[in-house]
């Protein structure tokens, strides 16, 4: 019954509307702005790469924020080497992988000459 | 390596293969960080095999010294449980790393990236330990995903080929249904039961109040972690990836894949369902184990006859691979609270540390053959014994191994779990993996027959050209004497196989 | 440690013929392969053993220690011979010898190979009959196949790669059915064993300690017989019992004749061997009850196996076939149940496996200067090759069972054996014996028409093969053959038929003297 419902008011909907093809109902849709060119370009992989590193260094402050808040507290309670040591192991880790990140070109903007045009901006 | 007493001091120390592991991760990354243009393939990968081997050898030694008796060293308030069972298969895990690593020099010459390559071998290698050790479902979690992600990385690691990235994709896909399964069904059954320490679930449900009352709710949860599992471990119904994924990835990322990602996958099933879901318990509600029994049979009968049928020798092998889960389920289907549950547990434990070798062997051996440029069907196999006979001694050792003929550990531990079904009064399980059992043997024969009974195809070339590739040979070689010793020598592993089995086991009520 | 170094022997052989180049390889093996076999006369000289291995007797030259543990339950390294399995070593050292001499001949392509393959078939031989420990054992008998499997796949005949695959499966089903019906007793017999060492479980066995699986749902007697008709199957596969031999004539027909000669001569007996220490021993009780069926599978592996090869044209089939037929008595003298039966089975493995060797060994021959085995090819080959055919004809004779040679002596004690035996009720066991005489009768005739049709008369052969004399190193295992076989007959207490009816004596409660009459009831 519940899926009935829709369906048939899917179906009604189909049958009664008029059907008017227009040139401006399958154009792409670009927040109003005419569009250039279609929806299939390929983005340049740089822009997937900034995006990973963000996401690092994203999930590095929502850890750190918790832990700076409890810090004062956690160093009495524990000892600085039990507080501060495995922050500092974690943020080593995530240096050690930025660094190689860097070293391997991931921050490069390199614009590719085989294909013009390819970078979209 | 001092003299370790049983609960080892402090407590975290028990974790030391994992961190070596990860410290060698981060070692290669530094290494690579250095100089990333000028490519140093043979320190790069001696660095990564001499990681995973040390913490191969810490493992057997924390093993056979006792390290994780009883119930193990419990770390991070219970997240994490360093007990036999996780020192087992921590070192499986790390001794197919070591053999991947080793023989992957030459089978990658030429591509770009080495570094990438090990590193998220010996990062996967570390989801595999922690996996080892999970004991909250938390932590299942995030350590299958710590081992997923560079399994889609290493499968689609050859770039500029097409059956390469296709299986990445194909895997890549699989895997991440199949995790959001999981995660869901980790979400119901911490909706039911409140925690997600697996202790606690068991206890949680003890009193029977929460089985009766949302019973059905849990079942879901339980069956979608079934799901998680079966991906994982490359049984039915979320196989499909194994075949297409392992060939197309790289021969040592398959033999990485099939062997010591499977036998994680197991790890993780065989903790969970025995600690948070004692059979015992949970019998009236969540009949897991009838669950196993019908995934077992599907598994095996589809895994056999799926490989008798090929003409590739990778796609048999991976179809193999399937089938040889079947049989590790029995480990679970098993447990039926009749006969000692210790007895399948423990064999199944040793099937996977057997299959770890032998399985890794075969897979090398094909990839020694893709590097001589031989070719992939079983017909471009033919007559390899003339211009490689050591090498192909060592592939009928794997072959025979894996058909469960005694030459090689695989006899032992195969017809251990077909006497465990029977003792646990499954004796229909054990007939339906014995006519599996047989049915293998006429493939895996296959392969023994076009390399020493048929004629050469005048496809060998490769084997004078291109010469012996010294790594990949000497893993294959390691690989084919440790499935031969695995026979006489199984005593030193069964007993701890056993043992860790049998503390698992009484964990649960 | 005398079986150790009878196995160690045969792998080092192995391994050093591997890798001895293909000029040398033969002579090396054969050399090599004496060793193994002094080794054995001189067990066989020091044989001290008495009773029976698996229900208290003293073993000659035993040897245990604990290999495994798995579970609760020890794997041991236990071997020890006793007069059961003392013959079936000296056997199969002597044939695998005499095999790869027979070898020097028709194998020419990778001899390395071929002979370090028998000389590894020859340990997991000896393996299968010394291992008193049940994984072990497996262990041997499953190895059998792997150096079998090349064996016959590479320098077997034309239809090789089929035969030897068709042999691997059908063996390897076999022993999966019995894996699972043994270890069902082993489950069954719950905590009163501690270890797989099969004089443990005989023993528990006959004590009646024998519980129900599946939590009651299998009783004792249900799971007594579905494992002794599991077992049966798997070794009646290997030895072949009627409506399992039809690997047989494949194997046998496309194996090299040397090959063929290990095939009939000692591989078949693992199966009567098997049967005898596993079935008849260690469940004589459901043995007893199933006399009828077995004994009527047993006369028809007879009947059917002659017939059979009355219908065949190729010698080898011939003969292969009849070994179907010998086996069938084998059977006959199990399941009679009386010291003679027993003693007459196991002498009987003994001799056909001499016999049956020879006569292979001999077509293996002729076939060597004539490239073909069809009786209606060639006429008359005693003119060119008098001491094949002799050979041959003694073969015939020894197989029809003339006076003085070893298979009248076994047929004759299995003959006695049946005849004294009551597990079926009235004179069942007699007719049943009487049937089976026609088996023998039918054989002998038609071997006896094939060798004058091909053997005698004058000379005719139409092959472009030059017909001679065959070479001396292949006449010699046939003459040693002969003798052997000639010694068994005349001498048969003083070879082995004491030795193996002191190890059935404890079979059948009363001791050797006492056949039938004390035997009801086992000891439950």
């Amino acid at each position: 019954m519940g899926v009935a419902i829709p369906l048939t008011m899917i179906a009604a909907s189909a049958l009664i509307r008029p059907s008017v093809p227009e040139q401006g109902k399958r154009a792409v849709y670009e927040s109003g702005e005419v569009p250039t060119g279609n929806t299939r370009i390929r983005f340049n992989i740089q822009y997937y790469m900034v995006a990973l590193l963000f996401v690092v260094f994203d999930i590095e402050t929502v850890l750190i924020f918790p832990w700076t808040v409890i810090y004062r507290d956690a160093v009495t309670q524990f000892g600085l080497a039990r507080a501060l040591l495995p922050m500092l192991g974690f943020i080593g880790v995530l240096v050690v992988g930025l660094a190689w990140a860097w070293r391997n070109g991931a921050v490069r903007w390199v614009r590719s000459e085989h294909v013009p045009g390819q970078t979209a901006d | 390596m001092m003299p370790l007493q049983a609960p080892i001091s402090p407590d975290w120390l028990a974790l030391t293969p994992a961190i070596v592991l990860g410290v060698f991760a981060m070692v290669l990354f530094l290494l690579d960080s250095i100089d990333p243009d000028e490519s140093n393939d043979g320190l790069l990968a001696g660095v990564a095999t001499v990681g995973t081997a040390s913490a191969m050898v810490v493992a057997g030694v924390f093993l056979l010294s006792g390290v994780g008796a009883g119930e193990g060293v419990s770390v991070f308030n219970g997240q994490l449980v360093v007990d036999g069972m996780a020192l087992f298969f921590t070192f499986i895990f790390t001794s197919v790393a070591a053999l991947i690593c080793l023989a992957s020099i030459e089978y990658l010459a030429g591509t770009d990236d080495i570094a990438g390559y090990y590193s998220l071998v010996v990062l996967a290698t570390t989801g595999m330990t922690v996996m080892a050790a999970a004991n909250s479902l938390a932590t299942v979690f995030v350590s299958l995903e710590l081992l997923s992600l560079p399994s889609y990385g290493l499968v689609a690691y050859l770039k500029n080929d097409r059956g390469s990235v296709e299986a990445g994709m194909k895997y890549f896909l699989i895997g991440a249904l199949s995790s959001a399964v999981f995660a869901y069904g980790i979400s119901l059954v911490y909706g039911v039961t409140g925690s997600l320490l697996l202790p606690d679930i068991a206890s949680a449900l003890a009193g029977g109040e929460t089985l009766a009352n949302l019973g059905g709710l849990l079942g879901v949860g339980v069956l979608m972690l079934v799901g998680g599992f079966a991906f994982k471990t490359a049984s039915v119904p979320f196989h499909f990836w194994a075949p297409e994924a392992y060939e197309g990835a790289p021969a040592p990322v398959s033999a990485f894949l099939s062997s010591a990602s499977k036998a994680a996958g197991f790890v993780i099933a065989f903790r969970v369902f025995t600690v948070a879901f004692p059979i015992e318990t949970v019998a009236g509600t969540i009949d897991w184990v009838l669950a196993f029994q019908i995934l077992a049979v599907v598994t095996m009968t589809l895994g056999n006859f799926a490989a008798a049928t090929q003409e590739n020798v990778k796609r048999m092998l991976a179809y193999s691979s399937v089938g040889h889960a079947g049989y590790v389920l029995i480990g679970l289907a098993a447990l039926t609270g009749q006969g000692s549950g210790e007895i399948v547990l423990g064999a199944g434990m040793i099937h996977l540390l057997v299959y770890g070798f032998m399985n890794t062997g075969a897979f090398l051996f094909v990839a020694m053959a893709e590097y001589w440029e031989v070719g992939r069907t079983f017909e471009d196999y033919n007559g390899l014994a003339t211009k490689a006979p050591v090498a192909c001694v060592a592939m009928t050792v794997f072959m025979f191994s894996l058909a469960g003929l005694p030459i090689g550990g695989g006899f032992l531990s195969k017809y251990y779990l077909f006497a465990g079904a029977v003792g646990a009064g499954v004796w229909w399980l054990a007939g339906v993996a014995a006519i599996n059992s047989a049915l293998s043997l006429f493939y895996y024969s296959r392969v023994v027959k076009a390399m020493w009974l048929e004629e050469p195809n005048g496809n060998l070339g490769g084997i004078d050209t291109r010469g012996y590739p010294t790594g990949l040979y000497s893993a294959v070689m390691i690989a084919a004497v440790a499935t031969v010793l695995l026979l006489p020598a199984l005593g030193v592993f069964s007993d701890v196989a056993f043992e860790a089995a049998n503390a698992v086991l009484r964990l649960g009520p | 440690m005398m079986i150790e170094a009878l196995i160690g022997l045969c792998l080092l052989g192995a391994g050093v013929v591997m890798f001895t180049p293909d000029r040398y390889a033969a002579k090396v093996a054969f050399g090599w392969s004496l060793l193994p076999l002094a080794l054995s006369g001189l067990m066989l000289l020091n044989f001290d053993g008495t009773g029976n291995a698996l229900l208290g007797g003293t073993l000659a030259f035993e040897e245990q220690f604990t290999w495994i543990t798995l579970g609760p339950y020890d794997l041991s390294w236990h071997v020890g011979l006793d007069g059961i399995s003392m013959p079936l070593v000296a056997l199969s050292t002597l044939l695998t010898s005499l095999a790869i001499l027979s070898a020097w001949t028709p194998i020419t392509k990778r001899q390395n190979q071929f002979y370090g393959l028998v000389l590894l078939l020859e340990a997991s031989l000896v393996g299968v009959f010394a291992a008193l420990d049940f994984f072990l054992y497996f262990v041997f008998w499953e190895a059998v196949l792997i150096p079998m499997y090349f064996l016959v796949g590479i320098w077997g005949g034309a239809r090789r790669k089929y035969a030897a695959i068709k042999f691997f499966v059908y063996t390897n089903i076999a022993s999966l059915v019995l894996f699972i019906g043994f270890f069902g007793l082993v489950f069954g017999l719950g905590d009163s064993i501690s270890s797989l060492d099969l004089p443990e479980i005989a023993q528990a066995l006959r004590a009646g300690e024998l519980g129900s699986l599946a939590g009651g749902l299998i009783g004792p007697e249900l799971l007594a017989l579905s494992a002794f008709v599991a077992m049966f199957i798997g070794f009646g596969v290997k030895v072949p019992i009627v409506p399992f031999h039809t690997w047989l004539p494949d194997a046998h027909v496309e194996a090299p004749t040397p090959i063929s000669v290990l095939l009939a001569g000692v591989l078949l007996k693992m199966g009567t061997y098997a049967l005898l220490r596993f079935n008849f021993t260690m469940l004589p009780e459901v043995a007893r009850s199933l006399a009828v069926p077995i004994a009527a599978l047993a006369v028809i592996s007879v009947i059917y196996g002659a017939l059979l090869a009355l219908g065949q044209s190729d010698l080898k089939r011939v003969v292969a076939y009849s070994s179907v037929s010998s086996m069938g008595y084998v059977i006959l003298g199990l399941v009679a149940y009386t010291s003679y039966g027993l003693g007459g089975a196991t002498f009987q493995m003994v001799s056909h496996g001499l016999i049956s060797g020879l006569m292979f060994a001999c077509v293996g021959v002729i076939y060597n200067v004539t490239h073909t085995r069809e009786i209606g090819d060639m006429a008359g080959i005693a003119e060119r090759m008098p001491l094949t055919v002799g050979a041959f004809v003694a073969g015939a004779f020894a197989y029809a069972g003339l006076p003085l040679m070893a298979g009248f002596a076994a047929e004759f004690f299995i003959f006695v054996g049946a005849f004294q035996s009551t597990v079926i009720a009235g004179n069942g066991m007699a007719v049943m014996t009487a049937l089976a005489m026609f088996g023998i009768v039918i054989v002998a005739g038609y071997l006896l028409w094939a060798m004058q049709r091909s053997l005698f008369g004058p000379f005719e052969f139409d092959g472009d093969y030059d017909v001679t004399r065959a070479a001396r190193h292949d006449v010699v295992p046939l003459v040693v053959l002969i003798i052997v076989i000639i010694a068994l007959g005349t001498f048969p207490d003083d070879t082995f038929f004491r030795m193996i009816t002191d190890a059935v004596g404890p079979l059948v409660d009363g001791g050797p003297a006492e056949a039938a009459i004390g035997s009801g009831g086992g000891s439950s």
